[in-house]
């Protein structure tokens, strides 16, 4: 199969301060995805009505509800406040996560294959910057309140260090879960995609079609789970950090 | 025979039990108390859907891991 690359600028390699490598193709598909997620949104927001609402229009509103529904759950009343942020957040790694099976060209250039199109979620940087990000946001919401969010720290003393190793999982759970469905669903699919060219034409076809054909169908249906328990355990870790009444 | 190919097949072999054991206590105790206090299920199916997150997660990672493995062999 060799090496699948991606267009990566290289930043300061001569071992300075800035020594990073930038996964170009990784930025590129983010911003597609960004772009997908803009015009579903904007095209449900078109013509908006109340007597007559649109399929797109009902979807959202739907979808909206049920948000609204668990972020309550997760968090008491201040939940109307992270409604959009999880709207957002499962619409765009829904769309995320479909781009990749919909479709995955690699173009082979020189030495190696280049992969110029898939789930930008299948790439580890973007998982788990988002999974970083999220654990973040949820540490400034706690420190609004710096009070309450010092002292959960260390009621009691000795249970510091376990809450400092508590943030470790959450990076895993979010992040990496995300990566390692994603990931492992391209790979899958590239190589029952890619049986035809190993094992012969009419073999390949033969054993790889119903495979194929399944896998991908299982692939939609886990984009569309991941993307929820991602937003799910955004709007819990979230949750953790503002006060509420029944305080454990 | 290749010891990464051994390697690969461990992690998923080993990923799998686990989590497959841990799945089924967790889904189990879900119809449990699903059959107890049917009322409550919506409440339980996402309690449900972040522990099969949690759970999902190690294998997941670990089987990505190992396709790493092997586009590295």
């Amino acid at each position: 199969m060799g090496e699948v690359q991606h267009i990566i600028l290289r930043v300061g390699q001569g071992g300075g301060l800035v020594n990073m490598n930038i996964d170009l193709t990784a930025l590129a598909m983010t911003l597609v995805a960004c772009v997908i997620t803009a015009w579903i949104c904007l095209a449900a927001a078109r013509n908006i009505s109340v007597r007559k609402p649109s399929g797109m229009q009902s979807v959202l509103e739907l979808m909206t509800g049920f948000f609204r529904g668990i972020a309550r759950d997760a968090m008491g009343d201040k939940a109307d406040t992270y409604v959009p942020l999880a709207l957002t957040l499962f619409i765009w790694i829904f769309v995320a996560n479909q781009m990749g099976v919909l479709a995955n060209f690699m173009v082979k250039q020189g030495e190696g294959t280049y992969n110029y199109w898939f789930s930008p979620t299948a790439t580890l940087s973007v998982s788990l910057g988002m999974g970083i990000a999220i654990v973040l946001l949820s540490h400034l919401i706690g420190l609004t309140r710096p009070g309450q969010y010092f002292k959960h720290w260390v009621t009691p003393l000795w249970m510091f260090p376990i809450h400092l190793f508590d943030e470790i999982p959450k990076l895993l759970t979010l992040g990496m879960r995300l990566w390692g469905n994603i990931f492992a669903g391209e790979v899958l699919i590239d190589l029952l995609a890619q049986l035809p060219h190993s094992l012969g034409i009419g073999t390949g076809i033969a054993t790889g079609i119903i495979p194929f054909f399944l896998w991908n169908a299982y692939s939609l249906f886990v984009g569309t789970v991941q993307a929820f328990i991602f937003t799910l355990l955004t709007l819990i870790y979230i949750g953790q950090k503002i006060p509420q009444e029944h305080h454990h | 025979m290749n010891l990464t190919v051994l390697a690969m097949g461990l992690m998923f072999g080993l990923g799998a039990i686990g989590s497959g054991i841990g799945i089924g206590i967790m889904y189990s105790r879900y119809l449990e108390g699903i059959a107890r206090q049917p009322e409550a299920q919506g409440r339980l199916s996402t309690q449900m859907f972040v522990g099969l997150g949690l759970v999902d997660a190690l294998p997941i990672i670990v089987v990505a891991m190992a396709f790493i493995l092997f586009g590295q062999r």
